[in-house]
């Protein structure tokens, strides 16, 4: 038997009867955790309004998902009733579920508000500790959902993303951080997964996007879900920006980009490829065609080279262009040997595809010492095997004429670089003594910018970005908005996401003619986050990443890594410390697990009145709603008196949640 | 003595069957559960038919939060500090009653019963335990006293309703279920899923909508009734109602789709309206375009809106007292009864009476008897008052009830009929509810003034006393109590707690204050024998005797002599054990359903007998800005006063849901539920760099409150709300920390005797930013 609630949204005014009879019943004095929310939701601008409210007690679902997480097994499902309950005196008590230290955050602590380092780190908050225990507990799909809330290429980033979240990770300080991307990635190749039904348009505006790369992607999937019709329009004739322009396939096997993007297609968004937008009059045009907003995303394609001598040279190659070539299938020429200039991800991905395209000697060289370079560590340590050569502490002088062809790179030893606010590079100099890489071809990867110029729209900063108002993100142009490489300059994958997704945001509170300017509560840096391991914790290396051989990958573009194995990926999730606690919290789509702050934050959430369940009453918000717009019992009885279930808009991410409510929705 | 015996389970947990008695239109029923004499719990109505059950909605829900609020009075004070610096000490009752008999006695032998203010308000509706009466009982004793008149409530519609539809007729509403037989309902500035309007109202409304009706929502807001029941939302200028009321008249007339038989059998002076709304009176056609300009409602939904009312029969408009309460307010009430005549929606089912009271003549308020006061002999001669709808007339005599602060700082110099030298507030907190606050406490201030407050609460009135005494709530009285406009039931309330602290009755201070100054047959014991000494109630005492408890015996005394309890409670002690009765309607009732039906028989109580569209007793007055039709006519304080350059935005003061007026201020599980904000559109927002949560500055020239925003775009632009009945906590600086409402709005007296307190210019800025 499931017992469940039914609730009527058509007739609920919000009027918090529910709430406070609650309280009263189970004696919750005022500043305690509300078992029943209600939770108030305003759409369209004025007086186009439609505003409605949602109730989130607990669902007790019908697969709780929090009962999955919880390392005290403190929740259950009474099998007699389906009503979950919470044991209190177990929550928290056995293992340790929150390490950050109480004592040592003094005020700022609070159990069930702080995150984990890593997921503060994380530009998008993805709920890494939570995804991380449902692999731990077998429950792939379920992680699977709960990264796709706030991610929108999970397979991208299980493999490409500069994981910001692992270099905080407290597991440091034991052995080493837990493979965070690697397991995103060994759930999004490993769940199968049905594509997503497309989502209704529910909003009457539509979203037209200039760049398919991850910033306008992330944007189109928070939009499509919000309700919006989105149009991406991609210049190139095919989708994923510098995900499919930039990055090397042995990195991100093409099949393995087109199935995020084509989850993403799945929901509804339209990408038009070979479909250049004119970054002037195109824009107030797909404005005029009715696209209530248009997101500028076009990214930072354009690359830079260094202002030295033969510069220019034939055989001087930049990067952006070198690597979109490969990638679009170009025929690209290059000599045996080829020196990178420049020290990041770009350089790397250079030197491992030019090794790869035949190149018999491979050079990068950089001003940064090995230590410093940007780039990945893995990816150079993967470069090295590939026998690619790192000339580290160097500064350029001059590129070698031989001939109009290049010949090599004059080149000074440094001790160290600084750049000035205008972006100007100062050097330590060793010595003044020049001495030369050898090279026949030469491939600037030192940064990039928009390939884009100033007009009556846009206008260009000083670095080559795209300028627009830092808080509404707007271009001087009403309804014409900015993410991605082209505002911030160049970064991060994870970065161009959070970016978005952020616009996202004000593109929505735009249509909805809300304020844009929001004031956002201050933030605590995850290096602020005090953790107190236990000094009995045990060391578990961190799992390997299996790759193919250097002499497997050299002659060809096959993905490198292999991917966690399945018992891998346990092991290695299990590693996880669980710094934050609250996994409950993390999992449930409702928020319906609360915490606040006693002696020792206990989960708290609605428990079905079990004492009145007990004696044939129903729940005291039921009774005490006095539009009638809440009823309990069992589904089957919910069901024929209702009608069939329907899942609440607005919070349900998961699937697998099935949460045992019946619910009418108030149709705009 | 808890005197409820009713089923105690085994953990020893008694259910005690009682009522509210706020003010409040619900009157739910409660099932406290009682243990050790302490109430641990609170459920609502538990009759077997939940879709009649009488639902109590949060507030009587968070009530054992009330009843044990450490902030409860429990002990007499007296002032040990300047006035309204909330110094005070401990007390014994001894000591608080000499000082009063003292001060009563020197105040009448030097000037006279007049100087004594005695002030009530709607702080405890029951029959017996009324403060109200129990004061004025007592100080009619002494010879009587000043008072005030008007209510803040609902004067302006009283006005409007009298000028329609005659003297004393006041119930204009239909019973709830009446709903179920209409095809269109109009809530014009009525938000019934906030304001309770009746029990249960808000159900019928959502059972109306699920049954087909049509629900349109004019209002400024996208009111929580907008929420869950409009399929239209028409948002319009505050003030301005009337405008587009004319319009609708306009486009009515011109596309005749009045109801003239109606109108020629019923109604009175339409012929004047008519000029007026064609523009044959002066010369401008109130047309939609023309209400656009005013009101801001677009001219084609005018149209449209004034198409659908009139060809959808019946529809019921349903006006209120909201709008009402604003500088020309009671227009809006003669407006809608205009439209709803010219519509023939009067005195038929599914329609609507207007007038915007919604009482019915069953279980009502006003019907509900008290232990009567006696006569007041203190005051002056006035004009005669019956048959008399004039608010100025009454004005010889009394003060205006939203002026009464005025009448204590200015006294006769300023034009009142009195000077005032003693004020006791009972029942009500005016400093707080009345405009003007900071004048308010400015009058409350005055060192030669001495005040008593009987309170629950050291509220903003009590604050400025010189004497407070503690009063019982409800839960520990026992009292017969009746919903204010809409049961139809009668409500009973059982005693379910002891009294705190040195808590007393508001009768028994009057009896022991009595006994102080020599007062004979005062006490409830000598006072119920002069009472059966009448030959009609003499059959009661035998019945009474078999009963010990004075106030047990008061109760069944006042319920067989209140008519309407007499015809429809046949067992008192079922009533009393249930804490509810209900009266069985045969159909719903429908106002003046017995006038339209049959009309020779009965003619409206008006001077021409019939429904006055035109009023020749409102004429008579030849008063510019109270004109015999329903007329648009600018106000002061609204977007074209010059004042609006300074303060540009128009406040709204609508009923809070978390509270009852200012009652129930302190409850947190009612603060945290809703917290108390302002409401602000983007397009006000934006420009003050004001985001969502922001500390805000409100202020005019009366005053500046500190409030939080809340941005939404379910007002229009140009208008802030602020939900009145939070208290007023002025700082060192002047500003109000409480953000209650009145220390905005003005002290002023509509065209038809309204508290005036909708009309209201502001400026708002940004104080702090973050929540």
């Amino acid at each position: 038997m499931q017992v469940g609630f039914y609730f009527d949204q058509t007739r609920c005014a919000g009027c918090n009867a529910c709430r406070v009879a609650c309280k009263d019943w189970h004696d919750q004095p005022s500043g305690s955790a509300s078992w029943m929310r209600i939770n108030y939701q305003e759409e369209g601008p004025f007086p186009n309004i439609f505003a409605s409210y949602l109730i989130s007690n607990c669902y007790h679902c019908e697969e709780p998902v929090c009962a999955f997480v919880c390392p005290n097994e403190a929740i259950s499902k009474r099998e007699e009733d389906g009503i979950v309950v919470v044991d209190k005196d177990k929550c928290r008590e056995e293992v340790p579920c929150g390490l950050i230290s109480k004592e040592k955050m003094g005020a700022s602590y609070s159990y069930g508000e702080l995150q984990a380092p890593c997921q503060i780190a994380c530009p998008v908050h993805l709920h890494i500790p939570a995804y991380t225990a449902l692999i731990a507990k077998g429950k792939f799909k379920e992680s699977l959902d709960l990264i796709r809330q706030r991610m929108p290429l999970p397979s991208v980033c299980g493999r490409v993303c500069l994981h910001p979240c692992e270099e905080v990770c407290a597991r440091k300080d034991v052995d080493q951080a837990i493979a965070i991307e690697a397991l995103k990635g060994f759930v999004a190749d490993n769940v199968s997964e049905e594509p997503p039904k497309r989502l209704l348009q529910t909003q009457s505006e539509k979203v037209a996007i200039i760049g398919s790369g991850p910033a306008g992607l992330a944007a189109a999937y928070d939009l499509i879900r919000m309700g919006y019709g989105v149009t991406i329009f991609e210049a190139s004739s095919r989708a994923g920006g510098m995900l499919v322009a930039g990055i090397p396939e042995y990195r991100l096997p093409r099949d393995v980009l087109n199935r995020d993007i084509d989850y993403i297609k799945a929901l509804g968004v339209e990408i038009k490829t070979n479909t250049l937008i004119d970054l002037n009059q195109g824009l107030e045009d797909l404005l005029k065609q009715g696209y209530g907003a248009v997101l500028v995303a076009i990214g930072a394609h354009k690359g830079k080279r260094l202002g030295i001598p033969g510069a220019d040279l034939d055989g001087v190659l930049v990067g952006t262009s070198f690597m979109r070539d490969v990638n679009l299938g170009k025929e690209v020429k290059l000599g045996n040997k080829v020196l990178i200039i420049g020290g990041g991800n770009v350089a790397m991905d250079c030197a491992r595809t030019a090794r790869r395209l035949g190149a018999t000697e491979v050079g990068v060289s950089c001003l940064e010492c090995c230590d410093d370079m940007p780039a990945d560590i893995l990816e150079v340590d993967q470069a090295r095997e590939e026998g690619i050569q790192i000339y580290d502490s160097r500064s350029f002088t001059k590129i070698l004429n031989n001939n109009g062809k290049v010949a090599g790179v004059g080149c000074l030893e440094i001790t160290g670089c600084t750049f000035d606010d205008d972006g100007e590079a100062h050097f330590d100099v060793v010595s003044d003594e020049e001495h030369t890489l050898e090279a026949d071809t030469v491939i600037f990867a030192i940064g990039q910018v928009p390939e884009v110029s100033n007009s009556s729209i846009i206008k260009i900063s000083k670095r080559g970005t795209i300028t627009a108002d830092s808080e509404t993100l707007m271009l001087g142009t009403k309804g014409l908005f900015v993410a991605g490489d082209c505002f911030s300059g160049i970064a991060s994958i994870i970065d161009a996401i959070a970016s978005g997704q952020k616009t996202a945001s004000k593109i929505h509170r735009y249509l909805q003619g809300d304020v844009l300017r929001v004031r956002s509560s201050p933030e605590i840096a995850a290096t602020e986050i005090i953790i107190d391991i236990p000094p009995e914790t045990e060391k578990k290396e961190r799992q390997s990443m299996p790759l193919l051989s250097a002499s497997e990958r050299v002659s060809n573009f096959k993905e490198v890594t292999l991917g966690f194995s399945e018992e891998a990926a346990i092991t290695e999730a299990e590693r996880c410390l669980n710094c934050a606690g609250h996994l409950c919290k993390d999992v449930c789509p409702y928020s319906a697990p609360q915490f606040v702050e006693e002696e020792k934050a206990r989960m708290q959430k609605c428990n079905y009145c079990v004492d009145r369940f007990d004696i044939g009453k129903q729940p005291i918000c039921v009774e005490a709603c006095y539009a009638r717009a809440l009823d309990s019992g069992t589904l089957e009885e919910l069901k024929s008196k209702y009608g069939d279930i329907q899942e609440s808009p607005g919070f349900s991410y998961s699937i697998s949640a099935k949460p045992a409510i019946l619910f009418k929705p108030k149709k705009k | 003595m808890v005197n409820q015996e009713e089923n105690i389970n085994d953990e020893g947990v008694k259910i005690i069957r009682t009522t509210s008695a706020f003010d409040c239109g619900g009157r739910c029923p409660l099932r406290f559960h009682v243990k050790d004499g302490k109430v641990i719990r609170v459920e609502g109505d538990d009759s077997a038919d939940s879709d009649n059950q009488l639902r109590a909605c949060l507030r009587c829900r968070s009530i054992r939060q009330y009843i044990y609020h450490p902030e409860r009075l429990r002990y007499p004070l007296k002032r040990a500090g300047p006035k309204g610096s909330g110094k005070f000490e401990r007390i014994t009752w001894d000591e608080a009653y000499d000082i009063i008999v003292e001060k009563l006695k020197e105040t009448i032998e030097k000037y006279g019963n007049q100087s004594i203010l005695y002030i009530t308000g709607g702080g405890y509706f029951g029959a017996l335990h009324g403060a109200g009466v129990a004061y004025a009982r007592l100080l009619n004793s002494l010879g009587g006293y000043s008072t005030s008149y008007g209510n803040i409530s609902s004067q302006g519609a009283i006005f409007g309703t009298q000028a329609s539809y005659g003297f004393g007729q006041i119930f204009v509403g239909n019973s709830r279920e009446d709903w179920m037989n209409t095809k269109l309902i109009i809530c014009w500035g009525w938000d019934p899923a906030r304001q309770i309007s009746g029990t249960n109202t808000l159900w019928w409304l959502i059972k109306a909508k699920e049954n087909g009706a049509k629900v349109i929502v004019i209002d400024p807001r996208y009111s929580d009734t907008a929420l869950v029941a409009a399929d239209q939302w028409i948002p319009i200028i505050p003030g301005t109602d009337t405008a587009m009321m004319v319009a609708m008249a306009n486009v009515i007339l011109r596309e005749n789709l009045q109801d003239q038989e109606f109108l020629d059998k019923y109604t009175h002076g339409f012929d004047k309206y008519k000029a007026y709304v064609l523009g044959d009176e002066d010369g401008i056609p109130k047309t939609p375009e023309w209400a656009e300009k005013i009101c801001g409602v677009p001219s084609s939904t005018i149209e449209n809106l004034a198409r659908e009312y009139a060809n959808t029969k019946p529809a019921a408009l349903e006006d209120c007292q909201g709008p009402a309460r604003s500088a020309m307010g009671g227009q809006y009430n003669r407006g809608a009864i205009t439209l709803s005549a010219m519509t023939g929606n009067i005195g038929k089912p599914g329609g609507s009476a207007c007038g915007g009271l919604h009482g019915i003549p069953y279980g009502h308020m006003f019907r509900g008897i008290m232990i009567p006061p006696g006569r007041n002999t203190a005051w002056p001669k006035g004009k005669s008052l019956r048959g008399n709808i004039n608010p100025r007339d009454r004005l010889d005599t009394r003060v205006h009830v939203n002026k009464i602060f005025d009448a204590i700082l200015n006294g006769k110099s300023g034009g009142y009929p009195f000077d005032v030298k003693f004020a006791w507030f009972a029942v009500c907190d005016f400093v707080n509810q009345i405009g003007n606050a900071n004048k308010s406490a400015k009058a409350m201030s005055r060192e030669d003034l001495f005040t008593v407050v009987p309170e629950l609460w050291l509220t903003p009135t009590a604050q400025y006393a010189d004497i407070v005494l503690p009063v019982t709530g409800f839960s520990a009285r026992s009292d017969l109590t009746r919903p204010w406009p809409s049961g139809p039931y009668f409500g009973h309330m059982n005693k379910a707690i002891e009294p705190m602290g040195e808590c007393k009755d508001d009768i028994q201070i009057a009896e022991e204050l009595a006994e102080r100054l020599g007062i004979k047959n005062f006490k409830r014991e000598e006072l119920i024998e002069q009472y059966l000494k009448n030959p009609q109630l003499a059959p009661v005492k035998g019945i009474l005797d078999k009963y010990d408890d004075i106030n047990d015996k008061w109760l069944r005394l006042l319920a067989v002599m209140g008519q309407d309890v007499r015809e429809n409670i046949e067992d008192y002690d079922k009533y009393k054990k249930e804490g509810l009765h209900r009266i069985e309607l045969k159909e719903p009732y429908v106002a003046f359903k017995k006038n339209i039906d049959d009309f020779e028989k009965n003619p409206f109580p008006t001077p021409s007998g019939k429904i006055e569209i035109y009023s020749d007793q409102v004429a008579s007055w030849n008063n510019p800005i109270c004109p015999p039709i329903a007329k648009y006519i600018p106000t002061w304080e609204n977007r074209d006063d010059p004042l609006a350059e300074k303060y540009p935005l128009q406040l709204i003061s609508p009923h809070p849901r978390q509270r009852v007026h200012s009652e129930l201020y302190k409850i947190e599980w009612l603060m945290e539920a809703i917290p108390h904000r302002m409401w602000i559109n983007p397009a006000d927002a934006e420009p003050r760099d004001i985001r969502n949560g922001d500390m805000c500055l409100v202020s005019n020239d009366r005053g500046t409150v500190a409030i939080e925003a809340f941005v939404t775009r379910r007002i229009i632009p140009g208008v802030v709300c602020i939900y009145e009945g939070a208290w007023y906590n002025p700082d060192e600086n002047g500003i109000d920390r409480g953000a209650c409402a009145n220390t905005l709005t003005k002290d002023a007296m509509s065209e038809g005797g309204a508290a005036a307190l909708k009309t209201c210019l502001v400026q708002v800025i940004l104080e702090k930013g973050g929540a």
